[in-house]
């Protein structure tokens, strides 16, 4: 029977071993893709799921794909990352990242869903991919090099043409295999799919990430660390494999309709369109271009691409944080426009090269400079620096401090292990309480989005294991943001935008517009709870497991369309339609939200197992302690809230802190919603049990560390 | 808003190009194929009424094309599958960075006229496509062989044991719309920032990839931070 | 008179000097649809960067807050008053930055031409 959607089977790789093992996707459909299939896969085969250190030999990273990727599903081409990461604290947690460009679908074509990663190779490897055929290699020789000559090198090994124009290349090994039938591997115009780790991932730092391409990269997690625990330090897929569609009518219909209706016509565009998967492509980097001469690039299947390759020579597919990490010290060097643009690019470059993720920069590097400023940092200081504080913000200084960060050297040898690690370690614990080291959540950095204003994506970080980077609602604070900065009429009234969010937020929260009442008196309500369950389990299916983009997904509200209403659970365009039209499923729009829920109880157990209990699940002191201020990010932080009088406004939302007490009373009505044991935060049997997952419940009956209680 | 398609031309009217005068004066058909053998030697058949344009600055390397055509033509996924070929290197500086490998529905087209079947023929009752009629198609490779361009135009399908091109979409029985010459293609409807383009203009035949390249940036692209030159 | 002709030395100094870290102010910038860059500055310079119009995104500065740290930190009385006046006078606040962004441009250059011209006149601009 044709497994739509999917290219049948998953690879197991065991480093120990040296060995690759195949099995049937089909054993897992149930879980659809990405995060789902990855929890389901760490959940069978690590074995000890108590651990708490991401280089422990026994834990397992899966890569997954989703059944959309490489098929047309718009902007859903992305590779979600699971496994025990390196970076949060105070316990190294299950967790997930997420990268682009091609690596989804080109595993799919070399005729793999998904790759389990077991044990830990003695010496360095790295993976060879090619339709199903999988070969070990000694990685002595690409150990040490950056994640660009590694990826560069590879493709030289496997035989790729140098020059683009060249085209086909065969993946036989011999002209015999080329004639029969039964052996051709076929040809390909296609680079093989590199994912790799630089020095940051080599030297097991909590910033190790995992590089594909010159940008893609996953950060957040750490897991290029736990790579670089396991000697791995690249796999290269390639394939020529084609991926089955249940209904490819449907699918060409669906996307023909996202661009026909959702997004803005490129001939007369609505350059200020309020919409996420409707906008023209444009570039997501933090600062200017540095030339017009660039094209926009894309993952695959993209509407829309939000990077760039320029004719410059530097900042090639780099976007967002990266490239502005070291933006407010190059602002004290630079002297022109055009010089502080290049210092950041090049600096993104240099941690892209390290394969160092750059999020603690947000707010690190202030906590580095209050440090020096203090006089405690420094050569011959408490904290002994031979960095060259005094260059501090050229791009020389930067590219050392990638390198000190990366290579464990000089104050990165203690930062490697984690920020907030270090903080304790160095005795500055009162750091966190004052908000000079801004690490909101699990030893995480402040995103720019401030729990104590932006309440979905405060408690979705906490009451999950990470900076969810999940930006469904976040949209919101943009548009009206934008506009209110300009003086501009808003597209769409307060009243009119959380009636039309609201009639999306099915089932939880249909029709309750009061969920988005983002004011004082509503942040701890059990409305917003609704709200923060949806969220939590919208992502966990959609956007992580069928791994729709979380720049253009979901598309709630949208001023393309004349009744103003998004792509998302649309009939003729939304989330599901392109997953029933890819796997011949006949999913609602609430069936993946409900498979989200499924998904995130899973989670939710392995947390349990690994030690999580509702006490830990607290912001870092200074959410409470202290106020999110007026200018801190901007003058104003603009959400819908209900006034005095019940009617809609959109209202600024500084200036609160979060009151310890009543998060707990937050905690305790998101626990109850969800049916876990309020005392605990545990999953109880009932719930699990309700999701077909009693053999999870019986595992944490075993550890005794089952919830009590009922169900929702 | 009304259905995009990147047609750069009016679509109606023949054109001097389209008009091959000689061929029925002198010459005479050849085996197996659409085209006439001149007295000289020469090979001659009707020149196709539409041909895809690309412009290689503009592209965002999605791979929607590739997508759309191997789904609208075969029903599956598949980049080998796809008759429109897009090759990036991520380290790359643009313009350099990216290459589509199109057909070029050439006019002498030698992938016609090596084939020993006549299963790579010219279809006259769809606007002349050259295309591969896999009923009849040997899989001797010879066309593949003939191809004058790097990468060849045409794909080796490595399932079916058979050569396979681009025929504008004139046999997608998985897409809902009319496709070749006077209807749509999927790789041009599916592009989200019109990076191709279907013309009734024959480009220049010089072997220069130059000819079948053109400039499809405009106001909007220039507004959006991109040069238009 | 132009500023050139009135500004002292020691003010342009002062001026281009960055102020203790403990005395830094908070900025951001936003790039919609990207997000919200955080950040602070400690001198003018820095913030002439933060306040320079740019096609796709502003700047996040607390206008009120902003007059009050020039008055306080940088001490310049008489373009605090004027960034309060822009910040009042202005249809909006992005119009109210392009002012503002003027009188800190204004500042700088002038700034740096006193130093520039002065006999002696060599000033580091870095700062640790």
């Amino acid at each position: 029977m044709t497994l739509y959607g999917y290219a049948g089977k998953i690879l197991r790789l065991d480093l120990t071993a040296q060995r690759a093992i195949e099995i049937d996707t089909g054993e897992y459909r149930s879980w659809g893709g990405g995060h789902g299939l990855g929890s389901a896969l760490f959940w069978d085969f690590c074995t000890d799921k108590t651990i708490t250190d991401g280089t422990d030999p026994a834990n397992v990273v899966v890569l997954t794909s989703s059944p959309l990727n490489g098929t047309l599903a718009p902007s859903a081409g992305r590779c979600e990352v699971v496994g025990v990461g390196l970076n949060t604290h105070p316990v190294h947690w299950y967790t997930r990242s997420n990268i682009g460009g091609r690596f989804g679908t080109m595993l799919r074509h070399a005729g793999y869903d998904a790759i389990v990663i077991e044990g830990r190779a003695s010496s360095p490897v790295w993976v060879d991919v090619r339709n199903r055929k999988v070969v070990f290699h000694d990685a002595s020789d690409l150990w040490g090099t950056d994640t660009q000559t590694a990826q560069e090198r590879i493709w030289r090994r496997i035989g790729v043409p140098r020059d683009l124009k060249t085209g086909w290349w065969n993946l036989n090994e011999t002209a015999e295999e080329a004639l029969d039938p039964a052996t051709d591997q076929g040809r390909t115009t296609q680079r093989p799919a590199i994912m790799t780790i630089g020095p940051a991932g080599e030297n097991v730092t909590c910033g190790g990430c995992l590089v594909h391409d010159a940008g893609n990269v996953a950060a957040v997690a750490g897991f290029g660390g736990v790579w670089g625990s396991k000697n791995l330090k690249a796999i290269s897929v390639i394939g020529t494999g084609e991926i089955p569609v249940a209904d490819a009518t449907a699918l060409l219909r669906a996307r023909t309709a996202i661009q026909e209706k959702y997004v803005s016509n490129i001939e007369q565009p609505d350059f200020e369109a309020w919409t996420k998967i409707g906008k023209q492509p444009k570039l997501m980097a933090m600062v200017p271009p540095p030339t017009d001469e660039y094209r926009p690039q894309a993952c695959q299947g993209c509407v829309s691409g939000c990077r760039a390759r320029y004719s410059v020579g530097y900042g090639h597919e780099t976007k967002c944080q990266v490239t502005s990490w070291y933006f407010a010290p190059a602002r004290r060097v630079a002297k022109s426009t055009e010089e502080l643009v290049e210092i950041n690019l090049r600096a993104a470059d240099a941690a892209q090269r390290y394969g160092l993720n750059t999020y603690f920069a947000l707010t690190g590097l202030h906590w580095l400079e209050h440090l020096v400023e203090e006089g405690v940092l420094g050569p011959g200081k408490t904290i002994h620096s031979e960095l060259p504080w005094e260059d501090y913000g050229t791009l020389e200084f930067a590219e050392k401090l990638v390198h000190a960060l990366s290579c464990r050297e000089d104050i990165g040898a203690d930062l490697a292990d984690g920020w907030v690690q270090t903080a304790y370690k160095w005795g500055r614990e009162k750091d966190l309480r004052t908000g000079h080291m801004a690490f909101s959540y699990w030893g995480q950095p402040e995103h720019g989005y401030d729990p104590r204003a932006e309440v979905e994506w405060g408690y979705g970080s906490i009451l999950g294991e990470r900076d969810i980077c999940e930006h469904c609602f976040n949209i919101i604070f943009t548009n009206v943001t934008a506009a209110f900065a300009f003086a501009k009429p808003m597209r769409i009234p307060a009243e009119e935008l959380v009636s039309i969010i609201s009639e999306k937020l099915s089932p939880y929260a249909k029709n309750r517009p009061e969920v988005l009442d983002y004011s004082d008196e509503n942040m701890y309500s059990e409305d917003v709870a609704q709200l923060v369950r949806w969220h939590r389990h919208y992502t966990r299916f959609y956007k992580e497991s069928a791994l729709y983009c979380d720049l253009r997904w979901p598309d709630f509200y949208n001023t393309n369309t004349p009744d103003r209403r998004g792509a998302t659970a649309s009939d003729d365009a939304g989330e599901h339609v392109f997953w029933n039209a890819v796997t011949g499923d006949d999913l609602s729009f609430d069936d993946g939200i409900e498979l989200g829920r499924r998904i995130w109880n899973l989670d939710n157990a392995i947390w349990t197992l690994q030690g999580r209990h509702r006490d830990m699940v607290q912001f870092a002191p200074f959410i409470y302690e202290t106020k999110y201020e007026q200018g801190e990010l901007f003058p104003f932080f603009m959400w819908p809230c209900r006034d005095a009088g019940g009617e809609w406004v959109y209202r600024d939302i500084m200036g609160r802190s979060m009151d310890r007490q009543k998060f707990e009373g937050f905690k305790t009505s998101f626990y109850r919603l969800e049916g876990w044991d309020v005392a605990s935060g545990w999953p109880t049997r009932t719930t699990l049990e309700g999701l077909d997952l009693a053999g999870v419940a019986a595992t944490l009956e075993a550890a005794g560390r089952l919830g009590k209680g009922g169900s929702s | 808003m009304g259905p995009r398609n990147t047609h750069l031309d009016d679509p109606g009217g023949m054109t001097r190009r389209r008009f091959v005068a000689s061929m029925a004066a002198t010459g005479c058909v050849a085996a197996g194929s659409s085209g006439v053998l001149l007295a000289d030697g020469r090979f001659v058949i009707p020149i196709a009424e539409g041909f895809l344009v690309v412009d290689t600055k503009k592209c965002q390397g999605c791979g929607s094309c590739m997508m759309a055509c191997s789904l609208a033509h075969s029903g599956a996924a598949s980049y080998s599958g796809s008759r429109i070929q897009i090759m990036q290197d991520s380290f790359g500086d643009w313009p350099d960075d990216l290459f589509i490998a199109q057909c070029r529905q050439c006019q002498n087209a030698p992938c016609v006229e090596v084939c020993p079947t006549g299963a790579n023929h010219v279809d006259e009752a769809n606007g002349n496509v050259r295309r591969v009629d896999p009923e009849l198609c040997i899989g001797c490779r010879m066309c593949i062989q003939a191809c004058p361009f790097t990468p060849a135009r045409l794909q080796w399908d490595t399932g079916n044991r058979k050569s396979q091109k681009c025929d504008l979409c004139v046999d997608t029985p998985h897409l809902d719309e009319k496709g070749g010459p006077d209807g749509i293609q999927a790789c041009v409807r599916v592009c989200p920032v019109q990076a191709i383009g279907f013309t009734r203009e024959m480009p220049s035949q010089t072997l220069a990839d130059s000819s079948y390249q053109v400039n499809l940036r405009d106001w909007v692209w220039k507004r959006l931070g991109m040069t238009a030159e | 008179m132009s500023e050139t002709t009135t500004m002292g030395l020691e003010t342009a100094r002062r001026l281009l000097a960055l102020v203790p870290h403990d005395r830094r102010f908070p900025v951001g910038q936003f790039r919609p649809p990207s997000g919200v860059v955080p950040g602070f500055v400690r001198g003018y310079a820095e913030l002439e960067f933060v306040l320079l119009p740019q096609k796709s995104s502003l700047p996040g500065v607390h206008l009120e807050r902003l007059a009050d740290w020039i008055e306080t930190d940088v001490g310049d009385s008489a373009a605090a008053a004027e960034v309060r006046d822009a910040a009042a006078e202005a249809s909006s606040y992005v119009d109210a930055c392009m002012a503002v962004y003027e009188r800190v441009r204004d500042r700088v250059a002038t700034a740096r031409q006193v130093i520039e011209s002065a006999p002696d006149g060599e000033l580091s601009e870095r700062g640790a």
